[in-house]
């Protein structure tokens, strides 16, 4: 390693310890300082890594942290960037702050793959998903494709392991193997998830890209997850490497089982949904290609515990329960709806809408929600953040008599009144990115949880 | 029998990138809040299209790979749409539909796909996209009417020398970002780039469509005035950040 590097370490380490002395989370700082001074400062410390570099749209932290449990369960020594920094000055940071491991596990958002890619070189890449998200700062789908193609196109080495589920990731793939990448699908087999809706909720235009026409599914899961081949069945769901089957959903938890490379896997987890059995399948596929024990996977994923923010469930001294739920598109909106609506008991809910930059300015996603569906199940709603009013609005529009909705722009507010006003022994907070953290910040400075940055990464 | 329109939707599966649900929301839920029915009707690539079925045309905004499949289909109804324009039905067109009713559309290697020319308009791909909140006040349509949205465009728009535009741009960028004019008047169709959605937040609007599109059909009947609280909100906040 070069002097530049060395400098650019201890520079960034002993910004570390500066802000990590004044309490500060260190996030992005240091790791900042360290590109400044060396630019490759990521490529030269990933060197020594073995790297797993996950995005998608929806349960990139999930399954980051799922797969950290594994690899730490089987002792191999793991560092990891948490959510809140997955640009490159964020894993920058990582570096800097735990500089032992033998796997490096990176989550990425869609726009910034690309550099934290070029960067890291990583072993195995993970594509979950690709949903409408944040249009004003990531574009369309079509242009994400793109960028991915190409960035995955230098990196002729790379595993990639990808959801054959989601046709855009199936034309990636498709690709990918014709100029002689390793690929492995991953998918799920079992009609009796399919999706009760008539027609598809916040499902993305998803055209053949033979000819262009809208594909039909066989089975559709949710969203445009599912069975799918098109009109001439030229382009359809490819063979899947690695199968999920008998799903099972039970309350908060679900079992299914994973074949790959000929043998059955038992898997049970706690988290809820199907989306998670898509997220909780393939970190098990990481693991064993990893090389690691069938049954340290398998209690490692039957041990995990939800992450921040997602499905969280924190306990108040009053004896209730906030139930922290991140929605940052219609997708993920529509399946914390589908999670509460399991029951009819009404319920009172805590929405956040946010329209920051790490939000998405543009706000009118809210309309291609499903929330007509949560409707019945509202006992009432207290909105808040920066667009609480565009919020009450939607729930007007959905069919919820406005007497029932109250807009409160500040959060710590908004969170007092409802908690005031609801006498049940649960509250479910759904909250867009920006809005989480700054709850989870007004939650701890009550003492009530850990800081952020204390959160995922220890 | 309850007065009852016939909205339909062009393309749901394929035009329906920014939120544009919000729109067909808006116009069935304030007719409903009066007894009235707004019937939705979707209309995909492959199906028939027939004159005089229609009281309100809406399409919205989609990727480029769905627009040019749009676009062929769109053609083989030209004449059947142009027709029912011309007979006074409302259209609200956002975005990639405004601009495949305007004359035609020129990506960046000059390749012309052709629209169906209701709106006098050329739009030509640009570099940057146009991207962020926008405050128009109408000149048109209804007078001098503040409407407030969210714009999301590569394509500049221009105008034909007799076309009338939606709005005057107050804060964003409209058509090009040059001449100050958003979107586009014909007759009972309007063409534009605001979303975000923008009837909810825009209840005047959605009120003048609603009513446009109802007199036509019913010459007796009047909208009844409905609580604009919640909207009124709404909208105040959207124009908040535009300071």
């Amino acid at each position: 390693m070069g002097f530049r590097h060395r400098l650019a370490r201890t520079v960034g380490k002993a910004s570390f310890r500066l802000l990590r002395i004044t309490g500060s989370g260190a996030t992005t700082l240091p790791g900042l300082i360290a590109t400044r001074i060396d630019r490759d400062f990521v490529r030269s410390a990933a060197c020594d890594l073995k790297t797993v570099v996950i995005t998608g749209t929806n349960g990139k932290t999930t399954t980051a942290n799922q797969l950290a449990a594994i690899f730490r369960a089987a002792n191999r020594p793991v560092i990891q960037n948490n959510s809140g920094s997955n640009l490159l000055r964020g894993i920058a940071s990582t570096i800097i702050g735990q500089p032992t491991g033998t796997w490096g596990i990176f989550e990425t958002d869609e726009a910034d793959f690309r550099t934290v890619a070029e960067q890291i070189q990583p072993g195995i890449v993970i594509i979950l998903n690709l949903f409408r998200d944040q249009m004003d700062r990531y574009g369309e789908i079509n242009t994400t494709l793109k960028q991915w193609r190409h960035t995955l196109s230098k990196l002729p080495k790379t595993t990639v392991v990808l959801n054959a589920d989601d046709p855009t990731l199936a034309e990636l793939g498709i690709e990918l193997r014709q100029t002689g990448h390793s690929v492995i699908f991953f998918g799920l087999t079992d009609p009796s998830c399919q999706t009760s809706e008539a027609t598809p909720k916040a499902a993305d235009a998803i055209v053949s890209p033979v000819d262009n026409l809208p594909l039909t599914y066989e089975v559709r899961y949710y969203s445009h997850i599912g069975i799918y081949h098109d009109s001439q069945n030229r382009f359809a769901r490819p063979k899947v490497d690695a199968e999920i089957t008998h799903v099972s959903l039970v309350g908060d938890a679900a079992a299914f089982t994973l074949t790959y490379q000929g043998v059955n896997y038992p898997l049970k987890t706690q988290l809820p949904g199907l989306y998670n059995v898509y997220n909780q399948a393939v970190a098990a596929i990481a693991g064993i290609i990893a090389g690691i024990e069938v049954t340290t996977i398998t209690q490692s994923l039957a041990a995990f515990q939800s992450v921040f923010g997602r499905y969280e469930k924190i306990a108040l001294p009053d004896g209730r329960t906030l139930v922290l739920v991140l929605v940052k598109n219609p997708v993920g909106y529509n399946q914390a709806i589908s999670l509460l609506t399991r029951d009819n008991t009404p319920k009172t809910i805590f929405a956040a809408l946010n329209d920051k930059l790490a939000d998405g300015q543009d706000v009118s996603w809210i309309w291609d929600i499903d929330l007509e569906s949560l409707v019945p199940v509202i006992d009432q709603v207290v909105a808040g953040g920066r667009r609480a009013n565009e919020l009450v609005l939607r729930f007007k529009y959905a069919g919820l008599p406005p007497e029932r909705i109250t807009a409160i722009n500040h959060l710590a507010t908004a969170l007092k009144t409802v908690l005031a006003a609801s006498s049940e022994p649960t509250i479910y907070c759904l909250l867009t990115y920006t809005a989480m953290l700054e709850l989870h910040r007004h939650l701890a400075d009550q003492s009530l949880t850990k800081p952020f940055y204390a959160g995922s990464t220890t | 029998m309850t007065p009852t329109i016939t909205l339909r939707h062009l393309y749901p599966d394929l035009m329906n990138i920014y939120g544009d649900q919000g729109n067909i929301i808006a116009l069935v839920a304030r007719a409903k809040w009066r007894g009235y029915d707004v019937k939705v009707t979707r209309h995909a690539v492959g199906d028939r299209l027939t004159a005089n079925q229609t009281d309100i045309y809406f399409m919205g905004g989609g990727q480029d790979r769905s627009q040019l499949l749009v676009a062929e289909d769109l053609q083989a109804h030209a004449d059947t749409i142009r027709g029912d324009i011309e007979n006074g039905v409302c259209a609200l067109l956002i975005c990639g539909g405004y601009q495949l009713f305007g004359q035609s559309y020129v990506d960046t290697d000059d390749n012309i796909l052709p629209g169906i020319g209701i709106f006098d308009v050329v739009t030509r791909a640009g570099k940057r996209r146009m991207i962020g909140n926008i405050l128009i006040e109408t000149v048109g349509v209804i007078p001098e009417q503040p409407l407030i949205g969210f714009e999301n465009h590569g394509g500049r728009t221009a105008l034909g020398p007799k076309a009338q535009p939606f709005g005057r741009v107050i804060e964003g960028h409209g058509n090009n970002g040059d001449d100050n004019t958003e979107g586009i008047v014909y007759k009972n169709a309007i063409g534009t780039y605001m979303h975000g959605s923008l009837l909810p937040k825009n209840p005047i609007l959605t009120d003048h469509i609603l009513q446009s599109a109802f007199r036509r059909k019913y010459p007796d009947l009047t909208l009844q005035p409905l609580d604009n609280t919640i909207e009124t909100a709404a909208f105040d906040e959207a124009r908040e950040r535009l300071r």
